[in-house]
């Protein structure tokens, strides 16, 4: 049962520190602010058209907006309500978010940015190929053979599916097919 | 011609040899990645877009309900053997059905789950089929404003009852309304936001969206499981067979449990995962051992298993007869409609009378192959789940690069669809349900060119919401949705005795 222990290279026994539990509410809560506020003022900075339906293309973002700002009156009254911390204001759902969980998926982000960045340049064949292994040498560490012939096969398998069978254009890049 | 002769000729057209095959793939493809832990019918769907490019659009269709459905049918199995439900709908089956698998019982619990699916999937087409007709008709009867407040009511009941709380599926829903507005606006022909980029000239690509919120935020909160050792495969043990005891407790619980599924399938927002909480709840009221629930019980697995299956039919109620979706899943089927150049609604079942009903036709036949399929075969399907995550998941994120990239070929649009990934998995970490975004993006544009030609006909008198009987019963249908998170608590607590469930 390979998924029932800790991966190589991510050993759980190091301590985790989760993050406090009103904290993600208080930032939801400012980041709605914030971009409520945002939307509005694009929306008021749109030109109006004078030829166009008598209301114009900024009316319903208007609305959008105002609705956002309700959501974050809604998350003032749930953080008030729960203020003694009787009623939880998160029901996480799987974790809370931890340091180490944090820069593992801020790590794979950057890996999976890397590899759109290349898709077209390099092409399919040989972005995706590094691009399985590295994670899989992560992710399944010490099977060094199956990690190889799995990104490998996939990828010529996927390849061969999609441009052969399917005929949907996949990036050629410096492979000269 | 009534329903029965349209379904004749819905059957003559799905039984065509390259329908067949269609339904086959799309049942077996939908099992396979049902079956593949924390990936849910909507990404499903979106994943395997890409493979229906260039088949006629009824085979397409066909296929993509078979992969529905098939993934609804799989996600069982996560539920039963892993205790990791694919989607919230399997919730309630991972409840007895994992303790079941635990104590020896895994075959007898994905038996009556493939059982009890099949029962309740067919139940459910058959009432799809019966009331197509007369709701078709009825929704000839709807304007701008109507469909407006339909728009509405669907929104708000998912941003209601998905999620613990009414203000994060409300900023779910008011997001996925923003993101709509991205593009060019259709009545004016004036671009909003979208930064002088010319690749958000035509607003942000469904497929791009849904594969970022669901594969590859799985991918994210899949690999930070791995990380922490959280999955315990149990391996199936036990026979696929019932005993006669198994048999009678298990009959009633499927019954109710359709009935239940359906209606919550065609109300939106309710959906499958509401249906199969209701139907776990009225299995533990009914039953003489209360306390033995949770603990293997196949009443626990029947029921619910049977509500979320059922719940796949009516959600295709809305979705044929009005053109709205009710849950995350059916809108991803209605972008591929959207795709195809086809908008359901009324006026679908007049002018694709084949296609409608070729696909109501087809999900009898794919209900039949899924039991075939999931009782002799589910060993095999089983087999899947010991696939190592760490190679699994980086591929889930090279199949979604190629889903994307083969809409418009546009590197752009990956970026976008990492973008979505990630506000994905912090929607996860705080519990912040994607539903109602997803719909909301989905049905944004067509619910604000409704609000603007209601408001337009009417001069821009906002009474006209309120002038027919069916905006008022649908506002009013809205309002009580959103009141449901309050009075629900006041009502528990007045309710005798301890929560079910």
């Amino acid at each position: 049962m390979p998924d029932a222990r800790p991966v190589a290279g991510f050993p759980m026994n190091a301590p985790s520190r989760p993050v406090p539990g009103r904290l993600p509410a208080v930032l939801l809560l400012v980041a709605t602010l914030v971009t409520a506020a945002a939307y509005l003022r694009a929306t008021l900075a749109l030109p109006h058209p004078e030829l166009a339906d008598p209301l114009g293309p900024q009316i319903f973002p208007i609305l959008v907006s105002g609705g956002l700002f309700l959501c974050a009156l809604l998350m003032v009254v749930d953080l008030w309500r729960t203020r003694d911390g009787r009623t939880p204001v998160l029901i996480e759902g799987n974790a809370p978010f931890d340091l180490r969980s944090t820069m593992m998926v801020a790590g794979i982000t950057a890996w999976t940015g890397l590899y759109f960045f290349v898709f077209e340049r390099v092409g399919f064949l040989l972005s995706t190929v590094v691009f399985l292994l590295g994670l899989m040498s992560v992710f399944n560490a010490g099977h060094r053979l199956t990690n190889l012939c799995t990104a490998a096969g996939f990828t010529v398998g996927a390849w061969l599916l999609f441009t052969r069978v399917l005929s949907v254009r996949l990036p050629q890049g410096v492979l000269p097919f | 011609m009534d329903a029965f002769e349209h379904l004749l000729n819905g059957f003559s057209v799905a039984t065509q040899p390259i329908n067949l095959a269609y339904v086959f793939l799309g049942c077996l493809l939908g099992t396979v990645i049902g079956v593949l832990p924390g990936i849910g019918p909507a990404a499903a769907i979106a994943l395997l877009l890409p493979i229906t490019y260039g088949i006629e659009p009824t085979s397409s269709l066909i296929m993509l309900c078979g992969i529905y459905y098939g993934a609804m049918y799989g996600g069982s199995t996560t539920s039963i053997l892993i205790n990791t439900p694919g989607e919230s709908s399997s919730v309630m089956t991972a409840l007895d059905g994992y303790a079941m698998a635990r104590s020896g019982r895994a075959g007898a619990a994905l038996a009556i789950s493939a059982i009890a699916s099949f029962v309740a999937g067919t139940a459910s087409v058959v009432l799809l089929s019966l009331l197509a007709v007369p709701l078709a008709g009825f929704a000839l009867k709807f304007g701008p404003a109507e469909y407006f407040t339909l728009m509405l009511f669907a929104m708000t009941s998912v941003a209601a009852l998905t999620g613990p709380s009414l203000a994060k599926g409300l900023l779910s829903m008011f997001l996925g309304l923003m993101f709509a507005t991205i593009g060019i606006d259709l009545q004016s022909g004036q671009q909003r936001f979208t930064f002088d980029m010319p690749e958000l000239q035509d607003g942000i690509g469904f497929i791009v969206v849904v594969v970022g919120l669901f594969a590859i935020a799985e991918v994210f909160s899949g690999l930070e499981d791995l990380v922490k050792g959280r999955s315990e495969i149990i391996r199936m043990s036990g026979s696929l067979w019932l005993t006669r005891d198994e048999w009678r407790r298990s009959v009633m619980p499927i019954v109710r449990g359709t009935g239940i599924g359906f209606f919550k399938g065609v109300l939106p927002g309710a959906g499958a995962t509401i249906a199969t909480i209701l139907s776990y709840s009225v299995e533990r009221m009914l039953s003489r051992d209360k306390a033995k629930f949770g603990t293997g019980m196949i009443e626990g697995v029947a029921g619910p298993e049977a509500a979320n299956n059922a719940s796949t039919g009516g959600a295709m109620v809305p979705l044929l007869t009005l053109g709205v979706p009710g849950s995350g899943s059916t809108a991803v089927l209605l972008a591929a409609f959207i795709m195809y150049g086809l908008q359901p609604g009324p006026l679908l079942f007049e002018k694709r009378p084949d296609l409608v009903w070729g696909l109501i036709a087809s999900m009898y036949i794919g209900n039949l192959v899924l039991l075939i399929l999931n009782l002799p075969l589910v060993g095999v399907f089983v087999r899947l789940l010991y696939i190592p995550i760490g190679l699994l998941l980086p591929m889930v994120v090279s199949i979604s690069a190629i889903g994307i990239f083969a809409v418009n070929g546009n590197i752009f649009e990956l970026y976008v669809a990492l973008g979505f990934g990630v506000i994905g998995y912090v929607f996860r970490k705080l519990a912040i349900p994607v539903a109602p975004l997803v719909l909301a993006l989905v049905l944004g544009g067509m619910m604000e060119q409704s609000f603007r030609q209601a408001m337009t006909i009417s001069g821009a008198d906002p009474g006209v919401f309120v002038r027919s009987t069916i905006c008022i019963a649908l506002l009013s249908a809205s309002a009580l949705a959103l009141s449901i998170p309050f009075i629900a608590p006041l009502l528990r607590r007045f309710a005798p005795g301890p929560a079910t469930a």
